[in-house]
């Protein structure tokens, strides 16, 4: 019991002391004005980001979940599934700026699917539209469904297939009765949090959307960061919060019943859609981040060049940024991995709470999701005792820890109880449990946590630039300063680089859970 | 212990007299023009400067804001004109009139109240593609034109401070009763709007748009960086948006006299010489401009603009605007 107490406490405090408290600060400076007045004035934004989430999320499960499918339990050579998984993954971190480019140059006027319809007279106009606003929400939360239903669908065990399977059962009817039930909880967890990021999505729906849409999140933008309107920026930010806790308790109590299975994943082979479906999302997922990792390759003008690249380990750069590329580079992967095993202990604590002792508590975990990194930032500013890097550290963690805690909630789920009692029985002691049984069986989904908090951490830029008064050197912040002094061509080159960084993580977290099985 | 009570009034005697000045200021400022005129400052005053930067200059001044009971600040560098007038509305400065205020040229760039430093300025422009166009829109009522129908794309006023001058430029032109029908028929040409101005220069390179806003000084950069002239910049017939940029010195500082030779010093030709070439603004004081300045257009008659109504409706114009554009 006290160790409950204890565990539900670790979750609580941290985010009470980082998210809660400075938003309390905030408001005994500032207090909140006319809450109904900015509410109304931004009614219709706010209608059209409740439905454009809804929608959103809802696309990105149905092209998720076949996805989740393939990846986790055909039988794809395993360096491609690899591969195809974390590339998936790369999107949920991808700079604006780079998914703009990505896009651009995939679907625009010149793009490389316009080039190739041009052959056959033919021309599409999918930016500046409501779908493309979709397909990049599509293009962002791929990853979530991949991952999350896919290790759910991995866990399922073999036996309770192949008994079906032995039955006659068609493989739609036995995913409708069989897998479907089961991995039911993941895919709540998925479709809540794709709502969640689609609710406070930003640069999607402004630039594909064109100049017909905008969120919530643009008006805080603007009330926060160009007429510093504290009030009402916080007013809007409490809708949120209260709008976020509500969703995820109405997702949560629909997916709250869980299941146990554990044991070895069912391979099959390839079914008849798998061609189509892949190309499908090729051309919608994988073709704009391939062209966004161009990004760094683009000349002034617009022709290619290698010259940034070699110019970003220059004397120029360095004297921008303050350091030189390659310690830049350095300085960042170790801040954020260090962040990232924080983030999971947090994760792993409040992921067991909710799956062992009330799903609703996963709530909580979500609420950062609702305020906005430069919102906690200015909160944090208020803090004046703490040092700069714990800010820091404390944001990154925030930000990380709903998808931490969906990713491991799969792993309690999964894990037997009786392993856990025999364990107990024996005489393990906690620590001793977590050490030699849950990390061991749950490498794979902890070292994939891992690596997203990490690439979340190397990604962030809005709060970094806050709170690290131009001192601090990560990767993004260099991408900014070369972006504001127009070093535009070594900005993509660096962003470029980010997006490999991110891409090596995921695929040797995927690579060492192969080396781990045989 | 006897060591320890001999060191510790040491370091506090040390941190009292050793002087060092704290300047806020935005990051390409101080990632840019600041590390080379800085150690020239530092050198002939004997102090340290510490230059501490938040992303743009509104961060900058919200980060005043918060910290207003325990300023931490001696100056704050780069407030343009609506940031430095919510300055001084907060009291977040102090008056002062440097000396040197008599070498700068134009008195319409010196701030009416006193408080501000005028140390570069620059105006908002439309860049186009010379490849793609070869007719440049010269006037607003131009850029209407069907020609340029979906060649446009504009940075958002509520999230890009390129963005918001270029509506206060459209407000200077057609007036606050005017600007909004101007932004209807402007809608036709717009292809979009994106959240910065890293985003709408992505779009003229990857030959999506043809047009963007962005500033009067881009040819010149473009030609003196690259040697490339295929994005050049115009000036509306109407007049110029002029951008001016101040320092001031901080309410509460410690530092004031130090303070006062810093703001000094931002008009000597030491730091104005490096003003077009690391700013890409036009100097304040009498300087000879580079020679990529040739592909700067002159800025012949500057609109004025009253930012007192700024202060008072920029949220409704800002909130309008959205209403007329963002609406399906």
């Amino acid at each position: 019991m006290r160790r409950k107490v204890l565990l539900i406490l670790v979750p609580i405090a941290f985010v009470g002391t980082f998210l809660i408290y400075p938003l309390i600060l905030l408001l005994l400076r500032f207090s909140i004005s006319d809450f109904n007045q900015v509410l109304s004035k931004n009614l219709s934004i706010i209608r059209f980001t409740i439905f454009q989430a809804l929608l959103s999320a809802f696309l990105t499960m149905i092209l998720g979940i076949p996805g989740a499918y393939l990846i986790a339990r055909t039988k794809l050579p395993k360096t491609v599934k690899s591969f195809l998984k974390s590339a998936s993954m790369v999107p949920f971190v991808l700079p604006g700026i780079s998914m703009a480019i990505g896009f651009l140059l995939t679907f625009g006027n010149n793009g490389i699917v316009n080039s190739v319809l041009s052959l056959f007279n033919l021309k599409i106009r999918i930016l500046y539209t409501f779908t493309a606003v979709l397909i990049g929400h599509v293009f962002y939360n791929f990853p979530l469904f991949i991952r999350i239903v896919g290790d759910a669908l991995e866990r399922i065990d073999k036996s309770t297939l192949e008994m079906a399977n032995l039955e006659g059962t068609s493989r739609l009817k036995r995913f409708w009765y069989i897998e479907l039930p089961l991995v039911a909880p993941a895919i709540g967890s998925a479709f809540a949090l794709a709502f969640l990021y689609c609710f406070t999505s930003f640069a999607v729906v402004l630039i594909l959307g064109g100049i017909k849409y905008s969120t919530i999140e643009v008006s805080v933008y603007m009330y926060l960061r160009v007429l510093l309107d504290f009030e009402s920026a916080l007013s809007l930010t409490f809708f949120q919060m209260i709008f976020v806790a509500l969703a995820s308790l109405l997702f949560l109590i629909f997916s709250s019943k869980s299941h146990e299975s554990f044991g070895e994943t069912l391979k099959e082979s390839k079914p008849k859609w798998a061609y189509p479906y892949i190309a499908f999302v090729g051309i919608l997922v994988f073709l704009p981040l391939f062209m966004a990792s161009f990004g760094g390759f683009l000349r002034y003008g617009g022709s290619f060049t290698l010259e940034n690249f070699k110019g970003l380990f220059g004397r120029t750069v360095e004297w921008i940024v303050g350091a030189n590329t390659v310690s830049v580079i350095f300085y960042s992967i170790s801040l954020s991995g260090l962040i990232a095993l924080f983030v999971c202990a947090v994760g792993l604590a409040s992921s067991y709470i909710s799956v062992r002792h009330n799903n609703l508590f996963s709530s909580v975990v979500y609420l950062p999701i609702a305020v906005s990194p430069a919102t906690i930032a200015f909160g944090m500013v208020l803090m004046s005792k703490l040092p700069q890097t714990v800010k820091l550290g404390a944001v990154y963690a925030l930000i990380c820890l709903p998808l931490v805690h969906s990713s491991l909630q799969n792993l309690w789920r999964n894990l037997p109880k009786q392993i856990e009692e025999a364990a107990e029985i024996d005489g393990c002691g906690v620590l001793q449990r977590l050490f030699k049984i849950t990390l061991p069986i749950f490498k794979k989904e902890l070292l994939g946590a891992f690596s997203f908090s990490m690439a979340i951490a190397l990604g962030e830029i809005t709060a970094t630039i806050i709170l690290s008064e131009g001192r601090l050197t990560t990767i993004s912040v260099a991408t900014y300063k070369l972006f504001s002094t127009r070093h535009i061509g070594e900005a993509q080159a660096l962003n470029s680089i980010l997006m490999w960084i991110v891409l090596t993580l995921f695929f040797l977290s995927e690579q060492s859970e192969q080396t781990l099985k045989t | 212990m006897r060591k320890l009570l001999f060191i510790v009034p040491l370091i506090i005697a040390v941190s009292i007299f050793s002087q060092e000045l704290v300047v806020y200021t935005y990051s390409s400022f101080a990632s840019g023009i600041a590390q080379k005129v800085l150690p020239i400052f530092e050198k002939e005053n004997n102090v340290k400067v510490k230059l501490l930067s938040f992303g743009d200059a509104g961060t900058v001044l919200a980060r005043m804001i918060l910290e207003k009971d325990q300023p931490k600040a001696d100056v704050v560098v780069g407030l343009d004109q609506p940031l430095l007038r919510r300055a001084i509305s907060e009291g977040l400065l102090t008056k002062f009139t440097p000396q040197n205020i008599v070498k700068v040229k134009d008195k319409e760039l010196l701030d009416p109240q006193g408080y501000g430093t005028p140390f570069d300025f620059g105006a908002i422009a439309l860049v186009y593609n010379t490849e793609k166009i070869k007719n440049p829109p010269s006037s607003f009522k131009e850029l209407l034109d069907e020609r340029f129908r979906k060649k446009l794309v504009v940075q958002d006023p509520r999230t890009s401070s390129t963005g918001l001058s270029f509506m206060l430029w459209t407000i200077a032109v057609f007036g606050e009763d005017g600007f909004l029908e101007y932004w209807k028929d402007l809608k036709n040409n717009i292809m979009t709007i994106t959240p910065g101005w890293d985003e709408a220069f992505s779009m003229l390179e990857t030959g999506e748009a043809d047009i963007m806003v962005s500033y009067a000084t881009d040819g010149a950069y473009s030609y003196h960086e690259y040697g490339s002239l295929k994005y050049l910049p115009v000036i509306m017939q109407e007049g110029a948006f002029v951008q001016i940029e101040y320092a001031a010195i901080v309410e509460g500082s410690k530092n004031v006299e130090l303070a006062k030779r810093f703001i000094e010093f931002l008009l000597t030709e030491d730091f104005q010489y490096h003003v077009p070439l690391n700013q890409w603004m036009y100097p304040v004081i009498e300087i000879e401009l580079p020679d990529a300045y040739k592909y700067a257009p002159r800025i012949d008659k500057v609109l004025p603009f009253n930012y007192g109504l700024f202060d008072e409706k920029g949220k409704s114009w800002l909130e309008e605007w959205t209403k007329v554009m963002i609406s399906r």
